[in-house]
C-alpha cells in the first residue's frame, strides 16, 4: 500500500488554521457578542479564546493522524483505499467500474505542488475514492493509468 | 445506413399551450406558496396589490408556457434523440439510446382531452425532479414512434405481441388495500395539529383546546386516524387505479393512474434493483409492493419529484419470487426467507440505539406536556429496535446480494453482483468495540448497506465482493 505525499500533513495543518480563522472563530465570535451581555463579556471572550486554541490544536495536530491512518494501491483489477483514524474505511473500486478521474488543485494545494485525485463511477462521487494530496505529476500519472480502465468489461449502468 | 438527408427539427404540437398551462401555473404558484398564504391569512386579497401580484404569477406561468413551446425542438437524427430549449440559456441535448434507463409516458387529465401525451426520457444519475429529455405535449401516435425508435436502436425493441407477458393486474379493491396498509396517520395528525394551532393563534380569545376533555382528544385522535386512512386510500386511487405490468421480451412494461396515466418502459438490462417493500398491514393482507429501481433514480426522493422507477403497487406474497425472478432471470437465492442474520452484538446495539431515542422522545412530552404516560413508549420502542434487528437478513451469492431490513415496515432489496460500483468497508468506534464492521454496496442509482456482521466476517465480504462476478 502506498502512502500520500508527507507534504500533505503541513497542508491539511494549513487548511485547519485557515477554516479555524475564516469560518468558525468568526462564526463563534458572533455568538460570543450575542450572548456576552448576559454572561459578561470577559467570560465570553475567554470561552472563544479557549475554543480557538482547542480547534487550532486539533488543526495541528489531526493531520499527523490521518496521514498514519490513509494508504491507498493501484491494482490490476481496482483501486483500494484505506482512511479514517476513528472512522475507518477501506474503498474498493473496480477499475473497469470507473467512468472518469479527475485531479483538482486548489490555491493552498498549489504552493505545496500537491493534487486531489478524484475518481468517478457509475455511483457518482460520493461512493467512490478521493486520493488527497498526491504529487501533481503523481496524481497526472495515476489519472491516466485510470482512465484507461480495466478489463474493458460492462460498466453496470 | 444513415441517411445524408437532413432530418428537420420537430416542435410540440401546439395543444401544448393549452395543456402544459394549468401545470406550469401550479408550479409557479407552489413556488411562491409563502407568499399567498400570507395573503389569504392577511384576509387582503381584495388590495389592488395583491390582485396585481396573482396577475404578474400568472402572467409568468403563461410567458413560461409559451417559451417552452416556441424554444423546445427535438428529432431523431445520427441515432440519438437531439433536444434543443431555452432562449436566454441555450440547452443542447443528444441522449444516446442505448443509454436510456426507461421510458415513461404520461398522460394526465389536459393531455387527455386534447389527445396528447408527454413522453419522458430518463438516462443514469438523473436529479429526480426533471427529466433528462421531456417532450410535454406529443400526439400519441408522435409518442408511440419516437418510443419504438428508441427501443429499436437501443436494443430493447418491443417483442413480437405473441411474447408479450402479462404479469399482474392490479383491481380496485387491491388499490384501496394498498392506501389502506400505506396509511398516512401521521400527515393527518400533522394537519390537525397545525389546524388547531393556528385556529387558536386567530381566535386567541376561544381557543378551542383549552376546553377540550378527554372524550374530545379521543375523538379528534380518531378523526385524525381516520382522515390519514382516507387520504391514503385517495391518493393510492389516484396514482394506481389500473395498474398492471407485463412483459415483451427483455423490456418490462409499467402502467397505472386515475387522472394522470403514466406507463413505463424499463429494459431489463438497465434495472438494478428490485426492492420488495411490506408495511405490516400490507403483509397481513398476504400482499407486498414492488418496486423496480434503474441508475435513474439518482439517489434519495426529492418530494414532488416524478418518479423514475417502475412500481407493482399489490402483488400476491406467494407470487413475489417469481416476479423478482422474471426480472433477474436466473435469481440463485431465496429472497423470502432463510437469509443470514446479523450479529448479536448489533442486535444490543440497536435495542440500546432504539431506547435511546425513545427515551428522548418521552422526555420532551412529559417535560413539555406533563403527560407521565409518554413513558410507556420506552418498552415499546425498544422492543421494536430489537424486532427491527432481528428480523435483517442478507445473502451474498455468485450473482446476487439479497438484504432484508425492518419489521413494522419490511423492506427487501435484490442487487446483482454486476451491478455493483464500488465496495466499502466501515468501523466506527462503536462497531470496534463490538467486533463488528459494516460493508455497503454503492450502486449507479444507490447504496445498500448488509447489516452489520462480526468483523472477520464483513472483512471476508469484503474481499468476495471485490470479485467480479462470473
Amino acid at each position: 500500500m502506498n502512502q500520500l505525499d508527507p507534504r500533505v500533513v503541513t497542508l491539511w495543518r494549513l487548511q485547519g488554521l485557515v477554516a479555524v480563522f475564516t469560518s468558525w472563530l468568526p462564526m463563534y465570535a458572533l455568538l460570543g457578542w450575542g450572548v456576552g451581555g448576559k454572561f459578561g463579556f470577559v467570560a465570553a471572550a475567554a470561552a472563544i479564546g479557549g475554543f480557538a486554541v482547542l480547534l487550532a490544536l486539533r488543526a495541528l495536530i489531526w493531520p499527523a493522524f490521518q496521514y498514519g491512518a490513509f494508504r491507498y494501491a493501484v491494482r490490476e483489477t481496482d483501486l483500494l483505499v484505506e482512511q479514517g483514524v476513528i472512522y475507518r474505511q477501506t474503498i474498493c473500486v473496480p477499475r473497469d467500474r470507473i467512468q472518469h478521474v479527475d485531479t483538482r488543485q486548489g490555491w493552498l494545494e498549489r504552493l505545496f505542488d500537491l493534487s486531489r485525485l478524484l475518481v468517478y463511477t457509475g455511483a457518482g462521487l460520493s461512493a467512490d475514492g478521493s486520493l488527497p494530496g498526491l504529487d501533481s505529476e503523481e496524481a497526472v500519472r495515476l489519472r491516466d493509468e485510470l482512465a484507461l480502465g480495466g478489463r474493458g468489461g460492462d460498466d453496470g449502468v | 445506413m444513415e441517411s445524408d438527408v437532413e432530418v428537420p427539427w420537430r416542435r410540440l404540437h401546439p395543444a401544448s399551450l393549452l395543456v402544459n398551462l394549468v401545470p406550469t401555473t401550479w408550479r409557479t404558484v407552489t413556488r411562491v406558496w409563502p407568499l399567498l398564504v400570507a395573503i389569504v391569512v392577511q384576509g387582503s386579497v381584495q388590495g389592488a396589490v395583491d390582485l396585481g401580484l396573482i396577475g404578474l404569477f400568472f402572467a409568468v406561468a403563461v410567458g413560461r408556457t409559451v417559451l417552452h413551446f416556441v424554444t423546445v425542438r427535438y428529432r431523431f437524427a445520427h441515432g440519438r434523440l437531439e433536444l434543443q430549449e431555452g432562449l436566454l440559456s441555450r440547452v443542447e441535448r443528444a441522449l444516446d439510446p442505448s443509454r436510456i434507463q426507461n421510458v415513461a409516458i404520461v398522460q394526465n387529465l389536459f393531455h387527455r382531452l386534447a389527445g396528447l401525451v408527454e413522453l419522458r426520457v430518463e438516462m443514469a444519475g438523473a436529479s429526480g425532479s426533471t427529466s433528462d429529455g421531456l417532450l410535454s405535449a406529443l400526439s400519441v401516435e408522435e409518442a408511440e414512434a419516437l418510443r419504438v425508435q428508441l427501443g429499436r436502436v437501443g436494443a430493447h425493441v418491443a417483442a413480437p405481441a405473441s411474447e408479450v407477458e402479462a404479469h399482474d393486474r392490479v383491481g380496485a379493491l387491491e388499490v384501496i388495500a394498498y392506501g389502506v396498509s400505506a396509511g398516512r396517520v401521521g400527515a393527518a395528525a400533522v394537519a390537525i395539529g397545525f389546524g388547531l394551532d393556528v385556529w387558536n393563534q386567530l381566535q386567541p380569545g376561544s381557543a378551542p383546546t383549552a376546553q377540550l376533555g378527554k372524550l374530545a382528544w379521543l375523538g379528534l385522535a380518531l378523526v385524525g386516524i381516520g382522515s390519514g386512512y382516507l387520504l391514503s386510500v385517495g391518493s393510492a386511487v389516484l396514482r394506481w387505479y389500473g395498474a398492471r405490468w407485463w412483459q415483451t421480451g427483455d423490456v418490462l412494461h409499467f402502467e397505472a393512474g386515475l387522472l394522470t396515466r403514466r406507463r413505463m418502459d424499463i429494459p431489463l438490462g438497465k434495472l438494478q434493483t428490485v426492492q420488495v417493500s411490506e408495511p405490516i398491514l400490507r403483509r397481513w393482507m398476504g400482499y407486498a409492493t414492488l418496486l423496480f429501481d434503474t441508475a435513474a433514480s439518482g439517489g434519495p426522493p426529492v418530494p414532488g419529484a416524478v418518479p423514475t422507477e417502475g412500481c407493482v403497487p399489490m402483488v400476491a406474497r406467494e407470487d413475489v419470487v417469481d416476479r423478482v425472478a422474471r426480472a433477474f432471470p436466473g435469481l440463485d437465492t431465496p429472497i423470502d426467507g432463510d437469509l443470514l442474520p446479523c450479529a448479536p452484538a448489533t442486535v444490543r446495539l440497536a435495542v440500546f440505539a432504539g431506547l435511546l431515542r425513545w427515551f428522548a422522545i418521552a422526555a420532551v412530552i412529559h417535560f413539555a406536556t406533563g403527560l407521565a404516560w409518554a413513558w410507556a413508549a420506552l418498552p415499546v420502542g425498544g422492543l421494536l429496535a430489537y424486532l427491527d434487528a432481528r428480523r435483517q437478513g442478507w445473502r451474498v451469492t455468485d450473482r446476487f446480494i439479497v438484504v432484508r431490513r425492518g419489521f413494522l415496515s419490511r423492506d427487501t432489496w435484490v442487487l446483482p453482483r454486476e451491478k455493483v460500483q464500488s465496495v466499502r468497508w466501515t468501523q466506527g468506534p462503536l462497531l470496534r468495540l463490538n467486533g463488528l464492521g459494516r460493508v455497503t454496496v454503492w450502486f449507479p442509482g444507490g447504496r445498500l448497506a448488509i447489516p452489520d456482521v462480526r468483523a472477520g466476517e464483513a472483512e471476508a465480504l469484503f474481499s468476495t465482493l471485490q470479485a467480479r462476478p462470473g
